[in-house]
């Protein structure tokens, strides 16, 4: 099902935005994480973690489900097709396992928030808990970075199953006897 | 069947057009960025597959307390 002109640059935009943003909002995600790992204010620390609570639920989740949805929609929608190259399924590959990598961690980012609200975090508590997020943060923003860079120079090379689709057996055996006479 | 000239520009300039405008080869083999990545994907996963195994993990995803003391506020 190949979509219109139309719908695909609405269908783009809004692929770009949840993906560009989601990216963004990690970048953002990441700094509060430093901040609540070397902080040493406890009133700084309880605001981060409160903070990064609110920006996982209310803006990275939705942003991670809406660039897989679209992404998904954009493969299917355009002769770029969801398997047929490889930059293609490697994004494929690695925006489901980000969203449900970005899940499980929301439960130490849950518990520290929680705690953040009731107690005051002094600069050692919880430390393994809270480099361990600030780790996450770095490594989802590497993976949406790369994900970004194979998007604007989608590196050529055909997948098995994008040969066999865009070189059907005769054409396929025709083009390598042409290319054999020349 | 010999293909003509014609036929075989056709080919060409039909056949391997891509997405992105750039041609591709009815058997080109898997490009090198797609190897290099998938070593370094592999040899991250490895990484992290053996720090959770040993141990060696940053944290917990348990919600344990691990407070030194816990301060009620004010």
């Amino acid at each position: 099902m190949i979509m219109s002109p139309g719908v695909r640059k609405f269908a783009l935009t809004v692929h770009v935005t949840t993906a560009v943003g989601w990216l963004g909002a990690v970048a953002g995600f990441l700094v509060l994480a430093v901040c609540g790992l070397t902080s040493h204010d406890p009133q700084l620390v309880r605001a981060v973690y409160v903070a990064m609570e609110l920006l996982g639920w209310c803006l990275i989740v939705p942003l991670s489900f809406g660039s897989l949805l679209s992404g998904i929609i954009q493969g299917l929608g355009t002769p770029w097709g969801l398997l047929r190259h490889y930059w293609v399924l490697i994004k494929l590959l690695m925006t489901p396992l980000a969203t449900l990598v970005l899940l499980v961690h929301m439960q130490p980012i849950q518990y520290l928030a929680d705690v953040a609200r009731h107690t005051l975090l002094s600069h050692g508590d919880l430390s393994d808990m809270r480099l361990q997020i600030v780790v996450d943060a770095a490594a989802g923003a590497l993976v949406l970075l790369v994900a970004t860079v194979l998007s604007v120079y989608k590196p050529r090379g055909l997948t098995a199953y994008g040969r066999r689709r865009s070189f059907p057996e005769p054409l396929a055996q025709s083009i390598s006897a042409t290319a054999a006479e020349t | 069947m010999k293909n003509t000239e014609e036929e075989r520009r056709n080919l060409n300039q039909n056949a391997l057009r891509l997405p992105s405008g750039r041609r591709a080869r009815a058997s080109e083999p898997t490009p090198r960025w797609v190897l290099a990545f998938g070593l370094v994907a592999g040899a991250l996963f490895l990484c992290f597959v053996v720090l959770h195994l040993t141990g060696h993990g940053l944290g917990h995803h348990g919600s344990g307390p691990q407070t030194t003391e816990h301060r009620q506020n004010p």
